[in-house]
């Protein structure tokens, strides 16, 4: 119990615990970037030539 | 998404995925397991739920959505976020007796990555249409199909890989990866441009 409670203020896992706050703090920095089309528009596109689809796959056998 | 843009989804990519889990499975086995498609237009309607739970996710979480919120996600993470909601509902029901046969029991994961994938080839076909690539949207619809990569000696074929991938995934209670199953959308979607390119150029060659 006491090494349980040592390791808590051990310099190692301090040190995880700072880097968890720190990467925490970057979470609104690092965003992805997005400027295309929508779903909507790609599917309004093909809806209004009244586009029905043929495509097929085949799945094949599972070994 | 639009409810014309889900009705158009679900008619376009989910029922041909359905349709495609079915033509490969025998319908003597399907008898022999019960493989069944109840309360469809419900499970319909979850999907697009656990869709909307997982979009909103991962557009709060990961994406800059703009000033005003005008910023979407992509259609490989969209495509992502249905195989995921897919993955929840499992649409096939069927009778979990042993020996199980597995096609069967493969149904719903198999489900899962077509849906994604009828959903990659309709916005291609779009993005031809928007483009005026007129030749090459006519040869995705002649071709009718997506094709997938050889894979090495000894190892699975690429669908049959990604199936059990998904099945695996879930076996061993690991989350869906939106992120890392999206990248793998994106280079399905290449592969598949190049390779529809490659035909036109030796069409045009051909001439």
């Amino acid at each position: 119990m006491l090494q349980e409670i040592k390791e808590v203020f051990g310099k190692d896992y301090q040190e995880e615990v700072r880097f968890l706050e720190f990467k925490n703090s970057m979470r609104q920095y690092v965003k992805l970037k997005n400027e295309s089309e929508s779903i909507d528009d790609k599917m309004e596109r093909l809806r209004a030539t009244g586009y029905l689809s043929n495509c097929h796959i085949k799945v094949g056998d599972f070994e | 998404m639009k409810a014309e843009t889900y009705n158009y989804l679900c008619a376009n990519a989910l029922d041909r995925a359905i349709e495609d889990v079915l033509q490969s499975i025998p319908l003597s086995v399907q008898k022999h397991y019960n493989l069944t498609l109840n309360n469809l237009d419900k499970k319909k309607q979850r999907i697009l739920e656990e869709y909307d739970i997982q979009r909103q996710s991962i557009r709060e979480k990961f994406f800059d959505v703009g000033e005003n919120g005008e910023k979407l996600i992509d259609i490989h993470k969209v495509s992502a976020c249905f195989t995921s909601a897919v993955l929840k509902v499992r649409v096939f029901e069927y009778s979990e007796t042993e020996p199980m046969d597995l096609s069967v029991f493969y149904s719903n994961y198999t489900l899962a990555f077509l849906t994604g994938i009828h959903i990659l080839y309709l916005c291609m076909l779009s993005d031809y249409e928007r483009n005026g690539e007129d030749k090459l949207a006519a040869l995705l619809k002649k071709q009718a199909t997506f094709v997938f990569p050889k894979t090495n000696r000894g190892h699975d074929e690429y669908l049959q890989g990604r199936v059990k991938t998904l099945a695996l995934n879930d076996i061993y209670a690991i989350d869906f990866d939106v992120l890392t199953y999206a990248d793998m959308l994106y280079w399905i979607e290449k592969y598949n441009k190049d390779e529809l390119q490659k035909l036109m150029s030796a069409d045009s060659i051909t001439k």
